[in-house]
């Protein structure tokens, strides 16, 4: 992210100067100036651009391109002196660059808010209930059943690996801002990494039908193919229904993944929205928990990893999704 | 008694290009009442009438008649600096801008 502010910040300060004498005449300019002139520097010096006059910080005023186009730029003005003869240097900046600029810093900015708003909201409610929770189990004043002890130890151990995963979306995301996925690529077994993930959806687990043979090999990164998986799976729990079959085969080069559910699957209108970032189906409620990063960050990773991933529906109506990997030889 | 005559080269009809010819008549009304010519020439419409004067932005003033020749970038809405910029006579009588 911090990458993108300063190159932002590099590219918007390449003004194009043009200085004039006071009879509007060129008497120097930059490189800037003529690529915004479109026209070498050395035809642009002695010719008359004119006395050029702002009313406030800035006007924007069109070039006329030697192509017959134009090109709208901003323009402020400044006097000096040069020699002892008044200078006005008029430093131009193209419109249509700063709109873009300004549009990307926007978008980053934008993309941090929604993120620290995601995650406080994300993070409020499992640490409310966890934290209501604990002052049950140390009020003395109830009296509780080892059974419901356990219960609600049960549940805190829940929101606490709720959390977790919310926190490695969350870093996940902010690495790929960063950095962008690393595809360290290596020979990984797709049956491995799995069931390590299935491993850690505890009761879940038995909700997922699983079908993948041992001996399929992909190329990728270990710990994004994981991440990748724990987003698909967790998609398919929040906004389906279960069983949740997975099932990996080999074909060509590549290994296809495939994650379904019985769910009502995605409305027809969002599909092509549903691997942008923080976006969430208008009708899913607010009640079921979703940063709108998952699909997000399996796309990027599965890219980053020389793959893809696509939905479609299911023949049963269900949502399912696919991911595509390089096969190891 | 002295012509003035201009020709303003303008972008399409924005509103930039309207608020210069706006701009030059009022300065011309106020200053030179009766006695000047303003002729507006579309840049885009006639790349070739811009190139000829080898006018390199819009909007510009030429001010052709009385020599020497002047030109001024903007859209002229600074009328103080416009009207000493264009050599029009009596600038000082202009009334106080707003700003």
């Amino acid at each position: 992210m911090a990458g993108t502010i300063d190159q932002v910040i590099v590219s918007a300060s390449a003004d194009g100067i043009v200085a004039v004498d006071e009879q509007g005449i060129v008497r120097l300019c930059n490189p800037a100036a003529a690529q915004l002139f479109d026209r070498p520097a050395r035809k642009l010096v002695g010719t008359p651009f004119g006395f050029p006059i702002v009313a406030g910080a800035a006007t924007e005023i069109d070039l006329m391109l030697p192509s017959g186009g134009r090109r709208v730029v901003e323009m402020r003005v400044t006097a000096t002196t040069l020699e002892d003869e008044p200078l006005y240097v008029a430093a131009l900046r193209d419109v249509t660059r700063r709109d873009h600029v300004e549009r990307e810093l926007a978008a980053a900015l934008e993309r941090q808010n929604v993120a620290v708003s995601i995650a406080a909201h994300e993070l409020h409610n499992p640490l409310a209930t966890i934290s209501i929770l604990v002052d049950v189990l140390r009020n003395r004043l109830v009296a509780l059943a080892e059974e419901q002890k356990a219960e609600i130890i049960d549940r805190i151990a829940d929101r606490t690996a709720r959390l977790q995963g919310l926190v490695r979306k969350l870093l996940t995301a902010a690495t790929i801002d960063a950095t962008g996925p690393s595809a360290r690529l290596e020979r990984v077994t797709v049956l491995e990494v799995i069931l390590e993930r299935l491993g850690e959806l505890d009761k879940r687990a038995q909700d997922v039908h699983l079908s993948c043979s041992a001996t399929l090999v992909a190329l990728v990164d270990r710990k994004e193919f994981s991440a990748m998986l724990e987003n698909l799976l967790d998609n398919a729990f929040a906004y389906g229904r279960p069983p949740i079959e997975v099932s990996a085969r080999a074909q060509n080069g590549w290994v296809r993944i495939r994650v379904s559910d019985h769910g009502p699957g995605v409305p027809q209108a969002f599909v092509p929205r549903l691997f942008e970032r923080f976006t969430r189906e208008p009708g899913v409620g607010q009640e079921t928990e979703g940063t709108g990063l998952g699909l997000w960050i399996v796309r990027r990773l599965a890219q980053g990893n020389g793959g893809e991933t696509w939905y479609e529906t299911s023949k049963d109506g269900g949502a399912c999704f696919w991911l595509r990997l390089r096969r190891a030889p | 008694m002295t012509r003035y005559s201009f020709l303003l080269y303008v972008a399409g009809n924005t509103d930039r290009s309207k608020a210069a010819e706006a701009n030059l008549r009022f300065l011309c009304d106020a200053l030179v009442p009766g006695t000047y010519e303003v002729e507006v020439i579309d840049a885009g419409e006639r790349p070739d009438l811009a190139e000829e004067r080898s006018v390199l932005a819009t909007p510009t003033v030429v001010r052709l008649a009385p020599p020497p020749q002047r030109r001024v970038i903007g859209d002229l809405s600074d009328h103080g600096r416009a009207a000493v910029a264009l050599g029009l006579p009596n600038h000082e009588k202009l009334p106080p801008e707003r700003q």
